[in-house]
Parts: C-alpha cells; sequence; structure tokens
C-alpha cells in the first residue's frame, strides 16, 4: 500500500454570517484509506464535505487534490477529476427510475463514456450493492435505506478516486447496517479512498484507518480507532454536547 | 431485504393494473392519425383555422414543456421567442422580400439567441421566484422595443400583408388553400415531437432530468448545469420562434399585443399543465383541450374565462400530473 497523499487540506475557514462552522482545519486523506470523520451534531463535519465537492467556497484556505490547487474548480468538474460524495439528506432524482439516476453519475462522472457504456456501469454499480431487482422502479418508492444505498451508488458510478459519505449507515436496520459496512470495506478494496461522516460509532470504529474528530469546527483530535475513542476531550465534547441537547 | 421485497411487490400490482382497450399504443396512434390527418379533410375553414392555432400552441407549449416539464426551470417569458421570431420573419419579408421559408429557420435562429442572452442571468439563480419575474421582464421588455419602434414595426397599428408561405408547386398556402397550411404545421409538430423524443432520451435529456430533480445533486455527479441550462433555453426558443414564424405568414397580420401579451404565456402554461408537464404528448392534448375549448365557448362570452379558471384549478387538484398520465399510465 502506498502512502501517497491524495488530498490536502490546509488552515480551512468558513464562516455562515456570524458562525464560523469550520476553524483552521487541517487534514490529509492517504490514497486507499478509510478516514473516519466524526462529531457532535452542528460541528461542521457537512460544510467541510461541501467545501471539498466545490458546493460552496471558503472563507480561506487551500484545497489540493493530488498535488494541485482545485480552488477554481465547480463541484462538476471536481467529480470528473474523481471526487465524490454522497448527500446526508438524501436527494434521489425522484422521478427517474433507479438505474437513470445512477446513469448519471455513470455518464456524466467521467469523460469518453457512451451512454451505452454508462448504462452497463450502472447496472453493475447496482448489482454490487444488491439493487438490481429495483433498477427500473422510480426513486420515489424507495425505503429510506435504499435510497441512501441510491446515494451511495450514484457516487460510485462516477468511477471516483476519493468519497466522501456523509452518514450513509445512519437510519438504517441493523441487517442494512453490517451489508454497509460491508460493502464500504468492498469500495476500499477497489482502491478508492473514503471520508466518512458517521454518528453511529460501532461502524465508523470498525472500517476506518484512522479518525478525526470535529467540534465547533475546530479538529479536537485524530488518531486511531482506539486512541480517539478513549480519549478524555473527544469523550467530553460527546457528553457535553448531550448536556446541552 | 425485506424492505426492498416490500417495495417491490407493491410497485408488481401497480405496474399489472389492468389495461383498457384505449390504453393501447396501437389503438392511441389510429385515433391520432384519424384526428389529425384525416379528419381536418372534411371540416370547413373556421375549423380548420381553429386547428391550425390549435397545433401552433401545441407546438409552443411543446417547446416551453422542454424548459419547464423536463428541467424544471419555470420561465414565464417563452412568449417573447414567439413574438420575436414572428416579428423577424414577417420584417424580413416585407422588408427585404425574404422567402417565409428561410424567415421560418432565421426567425427561430434570431428567438434562439434571444434564448441564450436571456439564459445568462437566469444561470445564476435557483430561486423560482426570481426566475419568473426576471423572464417575464424580459418579455415586457421586448414587447415594450416592438411596440415602440414604430418605424419599422408601426407599433400597435401592427404589420399587415404578410406574404403567406410561397407555393411548393402547386401547392400553395394562401387563405384559400387552409387544409395546406394545416398540414405544414402538423410537418413541424410531428418534427418537434421527434426532435423532443430524441433529445428526452440521450444523454442531453438524463442532465435535464436530472436538474429538474436536484441541482445539487445533479452537479455533484458531473452534470454542467450551465451547459445543460444554456442548450435547453436554446433549443425551446428556437422552436417557439419557429411557431412564432409559421403564425405570422399564417394569419398575415401582426400586432405587439397579438403575438408578444402575457395571455399568450398564460395560454401555454395552462395548456401544458393540463395536459401534463414533463410528458411528450401531454402538451398536444393540452393544446386541444385549451384552445379548442375556448373557442367553442364562445357563445358563454366572458363567462368562459370562468370555466377556464375552474377547468385549471380541478386539474390541478385531482389530476396534478395532467391528463395524459391520468388516461395513459405509461405516458412519460
Ligand atoms: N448554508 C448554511 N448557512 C448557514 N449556516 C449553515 C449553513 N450550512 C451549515 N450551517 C451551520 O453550520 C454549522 C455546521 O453545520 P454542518 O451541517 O456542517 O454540521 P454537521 O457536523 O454536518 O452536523 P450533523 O451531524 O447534524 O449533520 C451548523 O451550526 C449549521 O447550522
Ligand atoms: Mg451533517
Amino acid at each position: 500500500m502506498t502512502n501517497k497523499t491524495i488530498i490536502q487540506v490546509e488552515n480551512l475557514n468558513k464562516s455562515f454570517g456570524g458562525l464560523q462552522a469550520l476553524k483552521n482545519v487541517n487534514l490529509d486523506l492517504k490514497s486507499n484509506e478509510i478516514l473516519g470523520l466524526i462529531g457532535p451534531n452542528g460541528a461542521g463535519k457537512t460544510t467541510l464535505f461541501n467545501i471539498i465537492s466545490g458546493s460552496i467556497s471558503p472563507n480561506s484556505g487551500l484545497i489540493m487534490f493530488k498535488g494541485s490547487d482545485i480552488k477554481n474548480k465547480r463541484s462538476d468538474q471536481r467529480c470528473k477529476l474523481g471526487i465524490a460524495r454522497t448527500f446526508q439528506i438524501t436527494k434521489p432524482f425522484q422521478n427517474m427510475t433507479i438505474v437513470e439516476n445512477v446513469t448519471v453519475g455513470a455518464y456524466f462522472g467521467k469523460n469518453n463514456i457512451s451512454i451505452s457504456q454508462a448504462r452497463k456501469k450502472a447496472e453493475e454499480t447496482l448489482e454490487l450493492l444488491g439493487m438490481k431487482e429495483l433498477q427500473s422502479f422510480e426513486a420515489n418508492t424507495l425505503s429510506i435505506g435504499n435510497r441512501k444505498k441510491l446515494e451511495l451508488a450514484r457516487a460510485l458510478a462516477t468511477d471516483p478516486q476519493i468519497l466522501l459519505l456523509d452518514e450513509v449507515i445512519g437510519g438504517l436496520t441493523p441487517t442494512e447496517v453490517n451489508a454497509m459496512i460491508e460493502t464500504i470495506k468492498e469500495i476500499k478494496k477497489m482502491g478508492i479512498s473514503v471520508i466518512m461522516i458517521e454518528h453511529v460509532m460501532k461502524a465508523v470504529t470498525s472500517v476506518s484507518d484512522r479518525m478525526i474528530v470535529l467540534n465547533y469546527g475546530e479538529i479536537i483530535a485524530r488518531g486511531t480507532p482506539q486512541e480517539v475513542t478513549e480519549n478524555p476531550i473527544v469523550i467530553e465534547a460527546y457528553l457535553g454536547g448531550a448536556k446541552n441537547a | 431485504m425485506e424492505t426492498v421485497a416490500k417495495t417491490n411487490k407493491g410497485k408488481r400490482s401497480f405496474v399489472a393494473r389492468k389495461e383498457y382497450w384505449y390504453q393501447s399504443t396501437k389503438v392511441l396512434y389510429s385515433a391520432s392519425a384519424i384526428i389529425l390527418i384525416i379528419l381536418p379533410m372534411f371540416v370547413g375553414n373556421y375549423t380548420l383555422h381553429i386547428l391550425t392555432l390549435t397545433l401552433i400552441f401545441a407546438v409552443l407549449a411543446l417547446s416551453w414543456n422542454l424548459v419547464a416539464g423536463y428541467s424544471g426551470i419555470f420561465s414565464f417569458g417563452h412568449h417573447a421567442f414567439f413574438g420575436i421570431g414572428a416579428y423577424v420573419s414577417a420584417l424580413l419579408s416585407i422588408k427585404y422580400g425574404l422567402s417565409p421559408w428561410f424567415g421560418l429557420i432565421i426567425g427561430g435562429g434570431i428567438a434562439a439567441i434571444s434564448g441564450i442572452v436571456i439564459s445568462l442571468p437566469v444561470l445564476g439563480l435557483r430561486a423560482a421566484p426570481y426566475i419568473a419575474i426576471l423572464t417575464l421582464g424580459f418579455a415586457e421588455i421586448v414587447k415594450l422595443i416592438v411596440s415602440n419602434l414604430v418605424g419599422l414595426t408601426r407599433g400597435e397599428l401592427g404589420l399587415s400583408g404578410i406574404e403567406p408561405f410561397t407555393s411548393i408547386g402547386s401547392i400553395s398556402f394562401n387563405l384559400a388553400h387552409r387544409l395546406n397550411s394545416y398540414y405544414l404545421i402538423l410537418a413541424v409538430m410531428c418534427l418537434v415531437v421527434f426532435v423532443i423524443l430524441k433529445v428526452i432520451s440521450g444523454p442531453r435529456g438524463l442532465a435535464l432530468k436530472s436538474i429538474r430533480e436536484s441541482q445539487d445533486a445533479a452537479e455533484s455527479l458531473g452534470v454542467n448545469l450551465r451547459k445543460s441550462k444554456l442548450y435547453v433555453f436554446m433549443l425551446s426558443a428556437f422552436i417557439a420562434g419557429v411557431a412564432g414564424s409559421f403564425y405570422a405568414h399564417y394569419v398575415q397580420v401582426l400586432t405587439p399585443s397579438s403575438v408578444l401579451g402575457v395571455d399568450i404565456m398564460m395560454q401555454i402554461l395552462v395548456i401544458t399543465v393540463i395536459g401534463g408537464l414533463g410528458t411528450i404528448y401531454g402538451p398536444i392534448i393540452g393544446s386541444f383541450i385549451v384552445v379548442m375549448g375556448l373557442e367553442y365557448l364562445r357563445f358563454l362570452g366572458d363567462d368562459r374565462l370562468m370555466i377556464y379558471g375552474v377547468v385549471l384549478v380541478l386539474v390541478i387538484i385531482f389530476m396534478p400530473e395532467g391528463i395524459i398520465k391520468k388516461v395513459f399510465r405509461k405516458a412519460k
């Protein structure tokens, strides 16, 4: 396994009006690594994904993808470069079939692919996620678990180098959780690097190589899953969050 | 996996719903062919005129449906492209003696360019109300310009004596040969349906529909929002411009209010919504219902507008997906 850095985030800051959602965030993602990103509600996790994927811009800071600054790239261009994401609040293309949903990712996520190749790729991706038999149903018929899988399928079909997963496990049934964990391990084997936001602690700790903890926009801890879960600062942040809630 | 099975079953019974004889595509196509091709040979001039207007509005609604129904961008300035096509083609024929056949293409072309121009400020907007106001404002400006360029357009006095389409051999398109004009607009409409079917079933259609459903998701999956929106505005404006140009050479008189009035936009909207937004044949069915309905209810005077309103409200409440999907389940 090479240890090449694929994504590097330096001194990222983002505020919404008076609220500083991210403060001097630094992180890197190595190739073929799963990085778990945890933190209480409102910590800024999704905001970080929005900035990396290009849907909002930071106030300051740098994002390097394989050594080059991607500040001036739009979301769709970043996707073509190999950065794919899922949405925490799922955004399926409701009145389109499942296979059409995934074909959008397969066709537009890459340059120079024919529509029939894209369709085939979409079917293969659905097969991988065990959703093949649903492919001709419209997305508005899906259960929450399948909507999350559809998010993943679309992102995966873009043939990404890095995948940003925003709570694909929360809300799933126990059986679905186990299946999803297996899928994520499978994705790693395909050579894709993953940053994974997750509240379901058992799930993140079981797949992550390293973890990072955000609290009020700041990184308060990083390390192996064991180091992080045993860190008193992290425990305090979570308990404090629970007290305020 | 349990949820999978459940969705599956629920959906299967839905698909297997009994199909009535009138829902088969064969019956549908033969009926349309008879109504559209054969029936008009046996009707009088007045009915033929109404049928021709119906198809003009069908083409207009088909073009607006590309933007609103397939891409989810509610532009309310579509009548501007109709008016631009009409005036460009009429003026070119009056001032420079250009053949209306070329006018059809150039009228469409200028409308397409205007479509690109108006789409530029729209590209940056996501909120529907702003898009509505901006596009409506654009159409009002076009109308003001046309009304005030009196030297060129004669303002509200209007243009008259616009040349009809020049004969092809012995086939003439003047007012004494309305049937030929009817077949001409029918051919235009079929061509438009063909083009739209092609676009919608290909990658462009995939991009447009994904934009309609979620711009954020579409963009995150590599869809270039700007390019797709520019494209759909350009194509739909071109088609609307062609419809306008046809209208000019068919009725042979033009005033700013007859082709640039906001009531045209209302008509397009109502036709498309009643027929079925985002369906291929909805705008055609809608046009038959609305244009013919309004015409044959003329004896009711202004009360017909009330009926029109009531019908619209009923359709929105009871069949929000439009008539076509209600009657033909598989309609897309
Ligand atoms: N577009 C926005 N405009 C204003 N405030 C925002 C916006 N997006 C996020 N915020 C705020 O920024 C903070 C961080 O939000 P973010 O969604 O990144 O949290 P999160 O860590 O993903 O939380 P959760 O675990 O609940 O998903 C929150 O206080 C949120 O209200
Ligand atoms: Mg979040």
